[in-house]
């Protein structure tokens, strides 16, 4: 019933021809011309009136770290756009959009999550953290599962070659044009895309948090954050150890070692060295921050995306691995002349009272100890004066002050730890 | 045998066959293997993780690529030589083309292509490509778009001539198939490279969409229409669906390949356009597989008996079921879910293990019992069916459910890392399935290269070829005048 007489031999344009200039031909072009011809020019013209237009381009090392990462087949895992849907834009940050994309070629959107959305990566970690993950992810994310990249590099993860600097330097670069734009601050900042689709639900009642927000270091001086133990009941802390046990062990022990001594298998590879946690005491407050911000400046990424119950058992277990530390009162007259060294010589970041606020302490990343908040053994105090810490702004103090002085000095922040002991509580 | 007025019937290329066979199988196993050593990687991260060549990512690129145009074209390619003299009623072009193409599209696709990505170059023409199913690097494509044109000089041309019997619907897709693929491949590798980001991501999208539904739909669904009715020597269910069928899968399909890119920036009506045509196409599916399981409807022995058509018939219900499943996945609520889980990969290996193996082994197996002389295991090659399946139907539950926990773990807003432990188990899981696979496919290896010469068993069991007027005969077409 379908085949009709006119296709019988000899017909100069037959059934086949048929075939192959409309089901081939046509609808070829039909298909092309309406799914990308129309919406690339829609496209077009959107990125031309949306893009900031200082947006920068690509440097050629970045360029060529994405040619790596396209070689690589890291888009088989990663991909590079946050959709509008809730559970991306909580985890990542509003959708990307199309002018996000303009300077790639080709496309690096990517059809599989394995490892996470990389579309908001600029600036969330240092480049010594993504040096240390490429030349094995195991080393900084335990259960990890992403291959070890050790070509990248010279026989160690604070070697990279060429290559692994320039991937490093494109994974810096996502989503830095959208950061630095101030797109996020204009006055509408529900995309376009948010608006036009079907599942603004969830995103209308204030979802949106930028990654940047969520993520990322944030360079603040014991910035903002929840005190995550004092809603724990003393009768829960036991369990809430052991909890936090657990998580140290899957998600810290990697940079900061099993035993927290900041001796994990990443630490070679990171400067500054991962805190030792064995080495100061520090309060419920500022492991709280440390987690809730991250710390600047450092690898210690912020872990605003573990449940509070998890955050607060993690801090509850951080401090059964602090030094227990008698409160050895100093001598009052070694106490003042630490006071008086402190004064002279330490005050411009760490502040009058100690509380890491000094004039510079804005400038200073990671920020200077807050003595209020830390209370390092004397020991560790004391190495810390005579070598500095690499990759802070600590120097040595061994050409500067004497050996004397330095025993004070550390008597004097050691003292200061604790509310209410500042200098404004004036001199012993 | 029943229709008098036929001529001698044309030349085959016997040899073609077997050499584009051995190629595909051969394919399959190291592709395979590929697509095993990424599995393993998921429990063994630092499995050979020292070897930039055998760094997941390269081998995964090979994996997909490898059995798109190693295994299925190859496989394509044999039984074309099987199917087009009989469709056209006179033999392909040349036979020194074919063995020009057959080279080219083995050692400058195939070959180049694996060894291309596997050596990591990062200059433009000779660098892989992130680009889902055209992953080879352009100079690769470049090869593989001047061999299609090939394929249509070899296998089309002589189609489009008039053929006394009329042109049987297994012809449409192999002159649809083989034009539409010639013009999309190019847009669809080299236009992400011209145009940047989202812009090139939805000419991405219809490529992703067009490898499988314009290259690898037509030809196995070509197989299925052609070995029904010469192993059961009856005609096709209903003529008008086949029409009805084919040109709503010309139509429907090409329009869906936004769907891989929703909730994405692309422009929502073009989104919204291609869940719609994604519909669509699975109404398209349930006509054209109700035509082929129709026109074997009662034909059970024959389906149990007949290794081929066996698995032909199970790679129509796999093609159902993906189809199926296609159409879920491209809504809405359900991509929001799913989209970038491992429920994608379940369901593109039931699309490609599932539906498209099963055609074109059925297709490889059917046009090589017909080479004079080959040796043919019956055994080995029934075994080789249920391993495979059981293989597939493992790995596609585990996956499915796999995917499933990851996508509620990412919806709850629990930590990365809680998905990939919590699945863990079930990517060793997936390991375990791709053990009989692999037998599976050495199986029927073994089944084309060991038992008994075929010429003396098979060549009287089964029935003999068809020709244009037989597929008159088993009802393709009235012939004007008889």
């Amino acid at each position: 019933m379908a085949m009709s007489p006119e296709r019988r031999p000899g017909a100069h344009f037959g059934y086949a021809h048929v075939i192959a200039s409309v089901a081939g031909l046509g609808f070829f072009v039909l298909s092309f011309v309406l799914l990308g011809v129309i919406p690339g020019r829609l496209l077009k013209h959107q990125i031309a009136a949306t893009a900031p237009i200082d947006m920068p381009a690509y440097s050629p090392a970045e360029q060529h770290g994405a040619a790596i990462f396209a070689r690589e087949g890291c888009t088989n895992c990663h991909s590079q756009q946050v959709r509008f849907v809730p559970a991306d834009v909580a985890r990542w940050g509003a959708p990307t959009e199309a002018w996000e994309t303009k300077f790639d070629y080709p496309q690096l959107w990517g059809t599989r999550r394995t490892g996470p959305d990389l579309a908001r990566e600029a600036g969330i970690r240092p480049d010594d953290w993504q040096q240390v993950h490429l030349f094995n992810p195991r080393l900084t994310v335990a259960d990890s599962i992403m291959p070890a990249y050790p070509w990248l590099f010279d026989g160690a993860p604070n070697r990279p070659t060429v290559e692994g600097r320039d991937l490093v330097a494109y994974l810096q670069s996502l989503g830095r044009a959208r950061a630095l734009s101030g797109y996020d601050q204009q006055p509408s900042p529900a995309s376009a895309a948010m608006s036009m689709g079907g599942a603004s639900d969830g995103a209308s009642d204030g979802a949106l948090i930028g990654r940047g927000d969520a993520n990322a270091a944030q360079r603040t001086i014991d910035g903002p954050s929840r005190r995550f133990l004092s809603g724990l009941a003393p009768a829960d802390l036991p369990a809430a150890v052991a909890h936090g046990a657990d998580l140290f062990a899957h998600s810290c022990a990697s940079c900061h070692g099993a035993t927290g001594a900041g001796t994990g298998p990443a630490a070679a590879g990171l400067v500054p060295r991962p805190a030792d946690l064995q080495a100061t005491r520090l309060s419920d407050e500022r492991v709280s921050s440390a987690l809730w911000n991250g710390v600047a400046g450092s690898s210690m990424p912020a872990w605003r995306d573990l449940p509070s119950y998890d955050l607060a058992s993690l801090v509850a277990y951080v401090r059964t691995l602090n030094p227990t530390q008698p409160d050895n009162s100093p001598a009052p007259d070694a106490l003042a002349h630490g006071q008086a060294v402190f004064a002279r010589n330490c005050t411009s970041c760490h502040g009058a009272g100690g509380a890491g606020d000094g004039p510079a302490a804005r400038t200073i990343a990671p920020a200077p100890t807050n003595f209020q908040l830390e209370q390092p053994t004397t020991a560790h105090a004391l190495e810390v004066l005579a070598n500095g810490v690499p990759g802070t702004s600590m120097p040595s103090w061994r050409a500067v002050l004497s050996d004397q002085d330095r025993r004070d000095v550390v008597a004097y922040v050691r003292w200061i730890y604790g509310a209410g002991r500042p200098a404004a509580q004036g001199a012993p | 045998m029943t229709a008098t007025t036929l001529s001698a019937p044309p030349r085959v290329e016997y040899d073609l066959i077997k050499a584009h066979s051995l190629a595909a199988i051969v394919t399959l196993i190291i592709s395979a293997v590929f697509g095993a050593i990424v599995a393993l990687k998921f429990t063994y991260p630092d499995f050979l993780g020292s070897y930039p060549w055998a760094t997941w990512g390269r081998l995964r690129y090979d994996h997909t690529q490898g059995i798109l145009w190693g295994w299925l074209c190859n496989g394509f390619l044999a039984t074309l030589y099987h199917l087009v003299p009989r469709l056209a009623d006179r033999p392909v072009t040349s036979r020194r083309l074919g063995w020009a193409l057959f080279w080219l599209w083995n050692l400058g696709v195939v070959l180049s292509g694996w060894s291309l990505v596997l050596a990591g170059f990062d200059h433009w023409l000779v660098a892989a490509k992130p680009l889902a199913w055209t992953e080879f690097p352009a100079v690769t494509n470049i090869v593989t778009e001047f061999c299609l044109a090939l394929w249509f000089v070899q296998f089309i041309l002589p189609l489009l001539k008039p053929i006394p019997g009329g042109l049987y619907v297994s012809a449409w897709y192999i002159i649809g198939g083989g034009v539409f693929s010639f013009l999309s491949f190019p847009i669809g590798s080299l236009v992400p490279e011209l145009v940047p980001g989202a812009l090139g991501a939805a000419f991405s999208g219809l490529w992703i969409h067009d490898a499988v539904g314009l290259l690898v739909t037509p030809f196995s669904l070509a197989i299925a229409y052609a070995l029904i009715p010469a192993v059961t020597r009856r005609p096709i269910y209903s003529h008008f669906l086949s029409m009805i069928g084919f040109w709503g899968l010309f139509f429907v399909y090409p329009l869906t390949g936004t769907h891989h890119y929703v909730y994405s920036s692309l422009p929502m009506d073009t989104q919204k356009a291609a869940i719609v045509a994604s519909v669509y196409q699975g109404a398209d599916v349930i006509l054209v597989v109700t035509n082929l399981l129709m026109s074997l409807g009662g034909q059970g022995a024959a389906v149990l008996k007949d290794i081929p058509l066996r698995y032909v018939w199970t790679g129509i219900i796999f093609y159902l079921l993906v189809s199926l499943q296609g159409s879920f996945q491209a809504l809405m609520p359900v991509q929001a879910l799913v989209h970038f889980t491992d429920w994608k990969i379940a369901h593109s290996h039931l699309a490609m293990l599932g539906f498209a193996t099963f055609v074109a082994a059925g297709g490889i197996a059917h046009a090589w019992q017909r080479v004079p002389g080959v040796r043919y295991n019956a055994t080995a090659m029934a075994w080789s069916y249920w391993l495979i399946g059981t293989g597939l139907l493992v790995m596609f539950f585990d996956l499915t459910a796999a995917g499933l926990v990851e996508a509620h773990l990412w919806e709850s807003g629990s930590p990365w890392m809680d998905s990939v432990r919590a699945v863990a188990s079930y990517w060793a899981f997936r390991d375990a399935s791709a053990a009989p696979v692999l037998a599976g496919f050495l199986a029927f290896l073994l089944g084309l290269t060991t038992g008994p010469a075929a010429a003396s068993e098979t060549a009287e069991s089964s029935p003999e070829p068809l020709s244009p007027g037989e597929l008159v005969a088993v009802g393709a077409h009235p012939v004007a005048g008889e």
